[in-house]
């Protein structure tokens, strides 16, 4: 009795292979959803480089944006060699070093981006990005970045092809695709907006 | 092309257009003529997304279409305005132009979208319009990074990841699994991105 009730009993190297593939399961469950939402993209490379420029004209326009008109006609589209076009605004910054080309929010943050897309059958699609907006070193967070990894087509890995980072790049979270016109508004209007509301000490007052 | 004039896209034109507050007309010159209707439907259209919500199109056949829809009848247009159709304009057109320039004065510029081919010809046969007019630039497209934008980006990259050109193409060949977007920027700007999964 005592030997069939061992046999049934599994194994910690099984138990730890079901606890992986549950989490696998979730994980690429969640990664599907918030990855998958449609979303609409102008026709070919160019035409999106119009509408991102367009954005920035008008936060220009507004005084959202301070950087000067130059910065926003120099956004470059570079074909790849597989129908893909790399979009770039401001220049590679990995060292947050605000001397570098980039785009200028009233009230001191920036930012830049790299975009690619792909020309589908289906139209043009979002391949990868990452849209890093910086508050400066003493903030915190110093920065936020939005990253699409390229698209996942073997299940069995794990990770978030859409994540965020919050002021870390050890840290990833889980995060919806958003289209780079939406990931501008965000940046001009959406985060900065909610960080100038001035904090109030002690308790609120209610009307 | 070889106009010599100074390359614009387009949005940078529709902007310029909007924000113009000097005299004159302002002029795109694209290169392939039959193509002015539809680039000028395009700049109308960044116009209003610009906040021009007002903003028109008038396709002309003549010297005289032209004044009557800048004219309107009775008071020049006070929004903005992009014009096409000077491809069927002939060389008696640019000169009845030439004369009549005073009836073009609006209190907005006019864009005027128009080939090669009848830019010179504006310029072969109506001079004083030529001269009025107030900026002309070529069409271009969205530009790629130069040589040199795009070696910065790579020597950036190769700084921050510590890898080789080498090592980051075979390990994109090795891996199956997603890829970040720096090492897809990086395979792209050598032109090696084939290695990538498409879509």
């Amino acid at each position: 009795m005592a030997s069939s009730n061992r046999s049934k009993r599994k194994s910690l190297a099984q138990l730890l292979e079901e606890f992986k593939q549950q989490r696998r399961e979730v994980a690429v469950g969640l990664q599907d959803r918030i990855a998958g939402l449609a979303y609409a993209l102008p026709e070919t490379p160019d035409d999106l480089v119009e509408e991102i420029r367009l954005r920035l004209l008008r936060a220009q326009g507004e005084g959202r944006i301070t950087s000067a008109r130059e910065e926003i006609w120099g956004i470059k589209a570079t074909p790849g060699a597989y129908k893909r076009t790399l979009i770039t605004g401001g220049e590679k910054d990995f060292d947050r070093d605000k001397s570098r080309k980039h785009f200028a929010i009233d009230g001191g943050a920036w930012f830049d981006f790299a975009i690619t897309v792909e020309s589908t059958e289906a139209g043009l699609r979002l391949y990868s990005y990452n849209f890093e907006i910086r508050f400066g070193a003493k903030e915190s967070p110093a920065f936020v970045r939005f990253d699409l990894n390229s698209p996942v087509h073997d299940n069995a890995t794990l990770g978030f092809r859409s994540h965020l980072h919050p002021g870390t790049d050890d840290w990833s979270v889980p995060m919806a695709v958003l289209t780079p016109v939406e990931l501008i508004d965000l940046f001009t209007y959406g985060i900065y907006e909610r960080r100038r509301r001035p904090r109030t000490k002690g308790k609120a007052k209610r009307a | 092309m070889t106009s010599g004039l100074a390359a614009a896209s387009l949005d940078e034109f529709a902007f310029r257009l909007l924000n113009w507050r000097s005299e004159g007309w302002l002029v795109l010159v694209i290169a392939d003529d039959l193509k002015a209707g539809d680039i000028a439907v395009k700049i109308a259209s960044l116009l209003r997304a610009l906040g021009a919500e007002a903003a028109t199109l008038v396709t002309v056949t003549s010297a005289d279409s032209l004044i009557h829809a800048v004219r309107q009848g009775q008071a020049p247009v006070d929004a903005p305005m992009v014009s096409c159709g000077y491809e069927r304009f002939h060389a008696e057109h640019w000169r009845q132009l030439d004369l009549a320039r005073s009836a073009l004065a609006t209190d907005h510029p006019v864009g005027m979208v128009m080939g090669g081919k009848p830019f010179g010809m504006m310029q072969a046969e109506a001079p004083h319009l030529a001269s009025w007019i107030g900026a002309a630039w070529e069409a271009a497209g969205v530009l790629p990074l130069t040589d040199k934008e795009r070696g910065a980006r790579l020597t950036r990259l190769r700084q921050r990841y510590k890898k080789t050109d080498a090592e980051v193409i075979a390990l994109a060949k090795a891996d199956r699994g997603s890829v970040d977007p720096d090492f897809v920027e990086w395979l792209i700007l050598l032109g090696q991105d084939g290695v990538l999964e498409p879509i």
